[in-house]
């Protein structure tokens, strides 16, 4: 329920510089994702934010006021850990109660709302089991609840889910963005798992080595990559070299006998570029329809939710995701002819 | 029914070397000198058992000096005990979590220097330190503060140097529980709003309670028997109830009766420890609330 | 094959818990003869008859034994086993002392009763213990005829009834060193000489003064604080000496129970007046302490050492020798001056015991009286004699009451 806002955050640790300056905004209510592999500073961020680290340079305001250098303990915000960090002597209602008791809420008030918090994350009734006898998807609810009994400003939460197993994470995925709709607390999550980043958030914001690759909400991040980095982090991209053409005012990507239109957004004819194209953006087509381009399929791999069809588009590589039964059809060693649309292509100038 | 091959099966008979050490050394003598209380005296090797008695039950229970130097020797445990702890929670936490890993080793080696040399010499080291003329009153004598007087001969020393001596017993203990405690923990006892005590009260001491009790275990047991530290430092009024014991079997050879005085320590001591341990879990419970 | 290994293992433990001792758990239907060593009344099946009838062995200060050990039992490091003694006799008489220690005369006592691995034929036992040992057929008596050199003891200490010779005369200990133990006091710290033991109790000695641990001493010192004689164990009366201790408390610095607790607190200052063993007061003497000893009036606490032949011997005639050995003139002169034999006295510690050889006691000079406790001689020496276990009991815990306050 309140705004977040990090200006210019600068960090290092020893000789290693960590963050090189970090800053974004935060609505109300807004769920962002930090989104980035492992050592690039996400988790940074979220310490500084709640107060575990100090940056070197930089603020945190949040709805305004400056609480850089205000101590973890006065800060009104939620952390919920990667791994659970219960307090193992502790039974689940004295847990979740554990914020509100150092807030010295009356005992009566703090039943209340425990009891309430629990049933919100849908584990009415467990007030007096031993934290250590949960599974690691109760553990993780009664974590959530501990940190968002107290109505704190701001929930971080650094890659929670990334200890349970991919049924648990998909179900959390879902409650976790639910609860927070539904309490409209400001939330930043930290995760590796673009799919996550991709799922829950409003905004994710792409780290990439202590900067900011690209900001956006998650459909323009996944189709519209502002970088190389960008495009290979989230989802495969494949990347096909070529050069700019234009025919008839439209632009092309050209490389041989692979023609591939694109929107231009710079670049003049003859540039040396990457196209980044998705596989599951391709149709398969005839050959005489317009924008066909010769694939030549090699293998194919079946994935469960679709198949990988991995041939090569001309002479490059390239990965196709195609869903369902016509996929099923084709055989290795087939040649195929696809198609895209110039919105679902992106191309960065050299690297 | 495949006969299984090469998976090591619990047999009865592999626990019995350690099952076998347990009852030859530690149970049987307990049985022994339960029965040895009710000895007529002394048991030679090779005499004919002297003879059963209650006369040592009933002499122990009119030996108002006993009883005294009991509830004395408890004290002293007590106070021994409770100085440990509080000097041992800042060791422990300092070298389990604020110095550097690296560090660790080193000042647990430091910790345990004292085990390195012989108890006898502990004690004499101390008594040269504190005695009158010793290191310490030269020390205050030359920054100002003569007539000062020395500890020596009074419970004071006794207490000192049983602080001395077994201060690192308690200092492990709490450092192995902490050792355990994960950094997240007070990471998120912080940010929940807790202050650095606060913290401290409901996170870390109840994760430390089991090394907590082992330390007291290990400390105020052995304190409260001691005799060779209130012989040479205690002076007048400082005999232990250990002492009391010692002439019985070493000047006095009345087995018997020293057994008696031994079996009520060892009762009273198990009394103290169970309503310790007790305690513990009330207030665990009281801090985590109550478990299914 | 695990299981045949598993009980390899555990008879392996079985085995060497018992391999160690001898000692059975106690049972009422227990008799001797299981544990596998001798009752008192068999040890030694070629030991002489008991007063050495017939032609009786006279110790001739010489002989060659060929070779023949004999097993002499004492404290450690009590003179024994110093060159002067043992090497001297080993040489003298051609033969091996295999020099055997105990903790206390209880234990001493077992190992009589029991045997044990060395047979014992010589042994030193005190003067509170002798008639015991002498009740309980563990030494001889022995014609004093045999031995020449008895005759040349002192008459305050050759015969002390009942200590060494019962009523009908007949000699069963013979002694060879006495010990006072006086009481000590740092002149420079007090303003007035004691004379009785009552003086410990000064205003000016509050909290000054130290005393043995030991129930014994302590005792004799507590009988004579209350005016009575320790000799006659039953008829010191336990509520009178509870009066004088009380009295003696506040007295207290410490107790001591070996040398260096008697030092530490002399030389820091803290333990002025007291009772101490007189090795230690030459040691500080020696030193330069300002420390002074008297002879109360009422009698000096002390004891008498004696060598006694264990019954049942098989080296009768050796140990004849050995006794009359330690106590010729000879011997006990360079028993109580460290002077006079070819051994170093610096390879035995200097350590001097009181003569009970009156010669020897004649010609000590005054340095060497003094530094024994002999300068004056004491006038009485008061000893404990045997206490029945009752009483040792009731004195043990009397003094216990006096320590525990």
């Amino acid at each position: 329920m309140a705004d977040l806002s990090v200006k210019g955050l600068k960090k290092s640790f020893g000789d290693h510089e960590v963050l090189k300056g970090v800053g974004f905004d935060v609505k109300s209510g807004d769920f962002l994702s930090l989104l980035g592999p492992s050592g690039c500073g996400k988790t940074t961020i979220l310490r500084i934010i709640c107060g575990l680290e100090t940056a070197d340079e930089g603020e945190v305001l949040v709805d305004g006021a400056d609480v850089t250098k205000v101590r973890p303990e006065k800060r009104n915000i939620g952390l919920v850990f990667q791994n659970y960090a219960l307090f193992p002597s502790m039974n689940v209602a004295k847990n979740v109660g554990y914020g509100l008791k150092m807030h010295k809420v009356p005992q009566p008030e703090i039943d209340e709302r425990v009891n309430e918090a629990l049933e919100l994350v849908k584990l009415g009734g467990y007030n007096s089991r031993r934290v250590t006898q949960l599974s690691g998807g109760e553990q993780q609810r009664v974590a959530l609840a501990r940190a968002l009994v107290t109505k704190p400003n701001i929930l971080l939460l650094d890659e929670p889910l990334s200890a349970l197993d991919r049924k648990v994470r998909a179900e959390m995925q879902y409650e976790i963005r639910n609860l927070q709709r539904k309490i409209g607390t400001t939330t930043v999550f930290v995760t590796h798992d673009q799919e996550e980043a991709l799922t829950m958030s409003d905004q994710i914001i792409l780290l990439h080595d202590g900067q900011i690759e690209q900001q956006g909400d998650p459909f323009t991040i996944y189709s519209q990559p502002a970088s190389v980095f960008a495009s290979d982090f989230l989802g495969k991209a494949n990347l096909l070299s070529g050069t700019l053409a234009c025919e008839d005012g439209v632009w092309y990507v050209c490389s041989e006998n692979v023609r591939i239109p694109v929107n231009h957004v710079g670049g003049r004819e003859g540039d040396t570029v990457k196209a980044a194209v998705r596989g599951e953006y391709f149709e398969f087509c005839s050959p005489e329809t317009e924008g066909a381009n010769p694939f030549h399929l090699e293998k194919k791999i079946f994935t469960g939710l679709s198949w990988k069809l991995i041939g090569t588009l001309g002479a490059q590589p390239l990965d196709i995701s195609a869903l369902g039964t016509h996929a099923g059809t084709l055989s290795e060693g087939d040649d195929l002819f696809v198609r895209i649309r110039p919105e679902n292509v992106v191309y960065y100038n050299n690297n | 029914m495949k006969k299984r091959t090469n998976t090591l099966q619990p047999n009865a008979l592999w626990t019995l070397p350690s099952a076998g050490m347990l009852l030859c050394l530690t149970i049987a003598p307990l049985v022994l000198l339960l029965i040895f209380s009710f000895m007529n005296r002394n048991l030679f090797a090779g005499q004919p058992w002297p003879g059963w008695t209650i006369g040592n039950i009933t002499r122990i229970f009119q030996n108002a000096a006993f009883w005294k130097l009991l509830w004395k020797s408890l004290g002293i445990a007590a106070i021994v005990t409770v100085i440990c702890i509080i000097a041992a929670y800042p060791a422990a936490w300092a070298i389990a979590k604020v110095v550097k890993p690296k560090n660790r080793n080193l000042l647990m080696m430091v910790v345990i220097l004292p085990f390195f040399t012989s108890q006898l010499l502990l004690i004499y080291s101390m008594m040269n330190l504190i005695e009158t003329g010793g290191l310490l009153l030269t020390l205050l004598d030359a920054i100002g503060i003569h007539n000062a007087e020395s500890i020596m001969y009074t419970n004071k020393a006794t207490i000192l140097i049983l602080t001395y001596e077994f201060l690192p017993y308690m200092i492990l203990c709490l450092y192995s529980s902490m050792e355990g405690i994960n950094d997240n923990l007070i990471h998120a006892s912080l940010i929940l709003g807790a202050s650095k005590a606060k913290t401290f009260t409901n996170i870390v001491f109840p994760m430390s309670v089991p090394g907590l009790l082992s330390g007291i275990l290990l400390v105020f047991v052995p304190v409260a028997g001691t005799f060779a530290e209130p012989n040479l430092v205690g002076g007048n009024g400082g005999m232990m109830v250990g002492s009391m014991i010692n002439i019985q079997y070493k000047d006095n050879l009345n087995m018997g009766y020293g057994a008696v005085m031994a079996c009520i320590l060892l009762i009273v001591l198990c009394v103290i420890m169970a309503i310790v341990s007790y305690a513990a879990k009330r207030a665990q419970i009281h801090i985590g609330g109550e478990v299914e | 094959m695990k299981k045949a290994l598993a009980l390899i293992l555990a008879l392996v433990m079985v085995f060497a818990l018992c391999a160690c001792g001898t000692a059975e758990t106690p049972a009422p239907a227990e008799t001797p003869a299981e544990t596998g060593t001798d009752a008192p009344a068999e040890t030694g099946t070629d030991a002489p008859a008991e007063t050495g009838t017939e032609t009786p062995y006279i110790a001739k200060g010489e002989g060659d034994f060929g070779g023949a050990t004999l097993v002499v039992a004492n404290w450690q490091g009590y003179c024994f086993d110093a060159p002067y003694v043992m090497q001297e006799f080993e040489k003298r008489f051609n033969c091996k002392i295999e020099m055997v220690n105990y903790d206390s005369y209880d234990d001493l006592m077992t190992r009589l009763q029991t045997g044990d691995s060395a047979v014992i034929d010589v042994c030193n036992v005190s003067q509170n213990y002798t008639q015991y040992f002498r009740d309980n057929d563990l030494i001889m008596v022995v014609d004093k005829e045999q031995i020449p050199n008895f005759a040349g003891l002192a008459d305050a200490y050759r015969e002390v009834y009942p200590y060494n010779v019962d009523e009908e005369g007949n000699v069963f200990a013979f002694p060879w060193c006495f010990g006072a133990t006086s009481l000590v006091y740092n002149p420079e710290a007090i303003d007035f000489t004691p004379e009785h033991w009552t003086d410990l109790l000064n205003e000016q000695l509050t909290g000054k003064v130290a005393t043995n641990r030991d129930y014994g001493d302590g005792m004799i010192l507590a009988a004579l604080l209350s005016g009575q004689d320790p000799a006659f164990p039953d008829e010191v009366d336990l509520a009178k000496v509870n009066e004088a201790l009380a009295k003696f408390k506040p007295q207290i610095l410490t107790f001591w129970g070996s040398y260096d607790e008697i030092m530490k607190p002399w030389k820091s200052g803290e333990f002025v007046a007291g009772t101490m063993w007189s090795g230690a007061y030459v040691q500080l003497k020696a030193e330069g302490y300002p420390i002074e000893y008297v002879h109360p009036t009422e009698g000096t606490i002390g004891y008498i050492d004696n060598a006694c032949i264990v019954k049942g011997t098989d080296q009768y005639e050796l140990a004849i020798e050995y006794i009359n050995f330690l106590e010729s003139y000879e011997i006990q002169y360079t028993m109580a001056t460290t002077e006079g034999s070819d051994y170093n006295p610096e390879d035995w510690g200097y350590m001097a015991y009181p003569p009970v050889n009156a010669k020897a006691l004649e010609e000590l000079t005054e340095e060497q009286r003094s530094t024994l406790y002999l300068n004056p001689e004491p006038t009485k020496l008061c000893m404990l004699n045997y206490l029945s276990p009752e009483m040792k009991d009731a004195w043990v815990d009397c003094w216990n009451n006096f320590m525990a306050e």
